[in-house]
């Protein structure tokens, strides 16, 4: 469902992404990892054509992200770590915008947008311009956007982000039963329990390499770890985080 | 026939349309976030507003049409105006539609060609050009009706004129805009387009500058029959189109009709077929080396704020300065205005400054426009303090135990220390070698800074706004420029002629100081009391 193979991105000398190989199948919860300025949003862009590849291909949905971007990007939903929306519109207005950018008749759009807001519980609101919703609530409205066409391919980037902890659950849920669905969804996350908990596979990058793939037991094992977290710092070459915290507590205290 | 128009251009009509909708819907009802009245139809405002404005203006222009029997001398001189009003307005208040970022996260992984996205944006360019035409030029056009007798026929062909003119407008900004994004490198092209942005408004001022003087120097009996080297001048394009509703069936009138119509088809073919498909590709690359150059390219340094005591003051010092910095789109909104003393410095020189005090007819040559660039620039600096991309950021002051009335003192008083003194010192120096005395040459300029002073405190009563706090809309600064244009010149240029008109009496020259620096410590009080009551 989505394969790349020596997938590259350069900004001017540096090396964003360098050689990304992945191959994922159908079905899967793909766990994306890596610490702030690794590679995985440049490496999202690439693969939802939002951002043309250096070098490398990548195919997702059977079709290429250089060559057929529209055939990709009409199969995928994305949620932006930005949570960009028109928030000026209200989460009806803004679905069924998105629904027609995707050609959805407005009898199946009116129906899919009845269905998600219900789903987020937010058909209370669905008139109210979304200038005056929490940060949870407009995430809310970003899943539905990303849904609404119900792509083959999701790629989520932080998707859990403001959101409560009974819609956290409640789009946990929906993940593994769209997995079960034969939809593939690429997760990106820093929120480590939750990708252990749900994602089937999972790889980390770190300055633009992918240096390490597999099941998060395979991770740890090949880590010696006994926690995600611990292989994810000994993988990405981070200071102890309890010698770290102890020299900042003791240079709180001298002031 | 639209269908086939789609079809031709390879454009998704039912995206297309679902597009120009929401752009609209959202420009309308943009308003601002934080630390402001909640106002969700600001955009709609601010549109009217601009929109009445523009009409104000058509009735002069009126009256130069009904003045004036020679139509091609007024159908040049409205359509330059008009011409100028529309590319400003939009380097000014729309050059986002063009390129706007919240696009790139919310549109561009959905599957919409380059084309239809792209023909998505000139259509809302077009409606904005369209309203704003018809706002500045319904009255002139139906006065040129009236022109040599009842001719409803001249009217209708200074309309088609006029619309094809602001067309052409609209097509050549937003083909160069695009151009720029497909030609240039994707790490240089936000400055790149700062610097175009920033070179047409220096053809803006320069219009508002040397315009009325060009005009002066036409000749009552010109027409395009006679003299064919008109249509050198583009305008002269557009403006055939009157000449040929008025009876005038000269080759040069058709050849006239003929360029500007051509001039749209050939801007509106490239658009489409060159520039529309590396359109969406290139504002990716932009965005994404924006993303990833943004950083770490120059090192912070903290700036130094002795200048300031207290803690906001600090705070706004080191925020302002470094907004000068790093941010080139306010860096450019501050240059942008020192052409507008460079032209007006011309401007002065070629008419000759004469001493104020030596008496009213000095007076009137005595550098009125320098005065009135004092005034302008503050006003004109005012909005760029306000209107932010990263207007969100903007929470801190919410969040933290600063006083709003502190703030905006401070924030007053940076613009005086930073922008505005060093400003005066240029203009006293220029005052001082022309008037040859230095009293003279500080009064003058200390009356002006005096009166820069209270129309910035005036503008800080009037929107008390918090630093870089508001997110820009469509049509505020033009309208605003407006504004600015009408009160700095009819303040500016009664100044010296104020001085000149009570030279001789101390007691009077010293009220003429007196009265602003009350007005100044009334405006004072004024401003922290209505800040106390917002709060």
């Amino acid at each position: 469902m989505i394969r790349t193979e020596n997938l590259t991105r350069l900004f001017g000398d540096k090396k964003a992404v360098d050689s990304l190989f992945l191959d994922i199948q159908p079905g899967e919860i793909f766990g994306f990892l890596g610490p702030n300025g690794a590679g995985k949003s440049t490496t999202v862009k690439m693969l939802t054509g939002m951002l043309a590849p250096s070098g490398g291909t990548a195919l997702v949905a059977g079709y290429s992200v250089s060559e057929q971007p529209l055939e990709v990007k009409a199969r995928i939903g994305y949620v932006p770590e930005t949570g960009a929306l028109y928030e000026s519109l209200s989460p009806d207005e803004y679905l069924e915008f998105v629904a027609a950018l995707h050609h959805l008749d407005l009898a199946s759009a009116r129906h899919r947008v009845d269905e998600l807001l219900e789903l987020f519980s937010l058909l209370d609101v669905r008139g109210q311009r979304m200038t005056e919703f929490s940060k949870g609530m407009k995430q809310k409205v970003v899943l539905c956007a990303s849904l609404i066409h119900r792509p083959e391919v999701l790629f989520l980037d932080e998707p859990l982000s403001g959101l409560d902890a009974n819609t956290a659950m409640l789009v946990k849920t929906l993940l593994k039963r769209l997995s079960e669905q034969g939809r593939t969804v690429f997760f990106c996350s820093h929120v480590l329990e939750v990708v252990e908990r749900i994602c089937t596979r999972i790889a980390i990058i770190n300055g633009g390499v992918k240096v390490v793939e597999g099941t998060a037991q395979k991770i740890m094992d090949e880590t010696g770890s006994h926690t995600l977290e611990e292989a994810f710092a000994r993988v990405t070459g981070v200071r102890d985080a309890a010698e770290l915290t102890s020299d900042f507590l003791a240079a709180l205290e001298k002031a | 026939m639209l269908g086939f128009l789609f079809e031709a251009l390879e454009v998704d009509p039912r995206q297309w349309g679902a597009m120009v909708r929401v752009a609209l819907k959202l420009d309308l009802r943009r308003g601002p976030k934080l630390g402001a009245s909640r106002d969700s139809e600001s955009g709609l405002r601010n549109l009217v507003f601009l929109l009445i404005m523009q009409f104000a203006t058509s009735i002069i222009l009126l009256t130069l049409v009904l003045r004036n029997q020679n139509t091609l001398l007024t159908s040049l001189l409205v359509l330059g105006f008009l011409m100028l009003m529309v590319v400003s307005s939009l380097l000014i208040d729309y050059n986002t539609i063009v390129v706007s970022p919240d696009d790139y996260w919310i549109l561009s992984h959905r599957p919409i060609s380059s084309r239809t996205f792209f023909l998505a944006k000139v259509t809302g360019v077009v409606v904005y050009v369209a309203l704003m035409t018809t706002a500045l030029t319904i009255v002139p056009a139906i006065g040129f009706g009236f022109v040599g007798g009842f001719r409803p026929l001249v009217a209708v062909g200074a309309m088609v004129g006029f619309y094809t003119s602001t067309l052409f407008c609209a097509l050549l900004v937003v083909g160069v805009f695009a151009a720029v994004m497909t030609l240039v490198r994707p790490t240089r092209l936000r400055n790149a387009l700062s610097y175009l942005q920033l070179f047409t408004s220096l053809v803006f001022y320069g219009g508002y500058v040397f315009l009325p003087q060009f005009f002066d120097t036409f000749e009552s009996q010109m027409s395009l029959a006679t003299d064919p080297w008109l249509l050198l001048v583009p305008l002269s394009w557009f403006a055939a189109f009157i000449q040929l509703a008025s009876g005038d069936y000269s080759w040069p009138v058709w050849l006239g009709v003929s360029l500007s119509m051509a001039s749209c088809f050939g801007l509106g073919f490239l658009a489409a077929r060159r520039l529309s498909t590396g359109y969406m590709r290139a504002l990716a690359e932009a965005q994404a080396a924006g993303a990833g150059t943004a950083a770490g390219k120059r090192e912070g340094k903290i700036t130094s704020t002795r200048l300031f005591k207290s803690h906001e003051g600090r705070a706004i010092a080191v925020l302002l300065w470094n907004q000068f910095r790093f941010d080139q789109k306010f860096r450019l909104a501050v240059l942008g205005i020192l052409p507008l003393t460079v032209f007006y410095l011309f401007m002065a020189v070629s008419e000759g400054i004469q001493d104020p005090f030596r008496g009213l007819d000095a007076a009137m040559k005595s550098g009125n426009v320098l005065y009135v660039a004092v005034l302008l620039f503050p006003l004109m600096l005012k909005p760029s303090l306000t209107y932010s991309e990263w207007h969100e950021a903007s929470w801190v002051f919410h969040t933290t135990p600063v006083r709003r009335e502190r703030l905006l003192a401070s924030l007053k008083n940076a613009v005086v220390i930073y922008f505005l003194a060093p400003y005066l010192l240029i203009v006293a120096g220029v005052f001082w070698w022309f008037y040859e005395s230095a009293w003279h040459a500080a009064f003058a300029v200390g009356l002006a800074g005096l009166l820069a002073y209270v129309l910035l405190q005036l503008s800080i009563l009037t929107s008390p706004d918090l630093p870089f706090s508001k997110p820009h809309g469509r049509s505020q600064r033009s309208a605003r420029l407006l504004v600015v244009f009408m009160i700095g010149p009819a303040v500016g240029y009664t100044t010296p002629i104020a001085i000149g008109a009570v030279a001789q009496s101390p007691i009077l020259l010293a009220g003429l100081v007196v009265l602003p620096a009350s007005l100044a410590v009334a405006l004072e009080f004024l401003v922290k009391w209505r800040i106390r009551r917002m709060a």
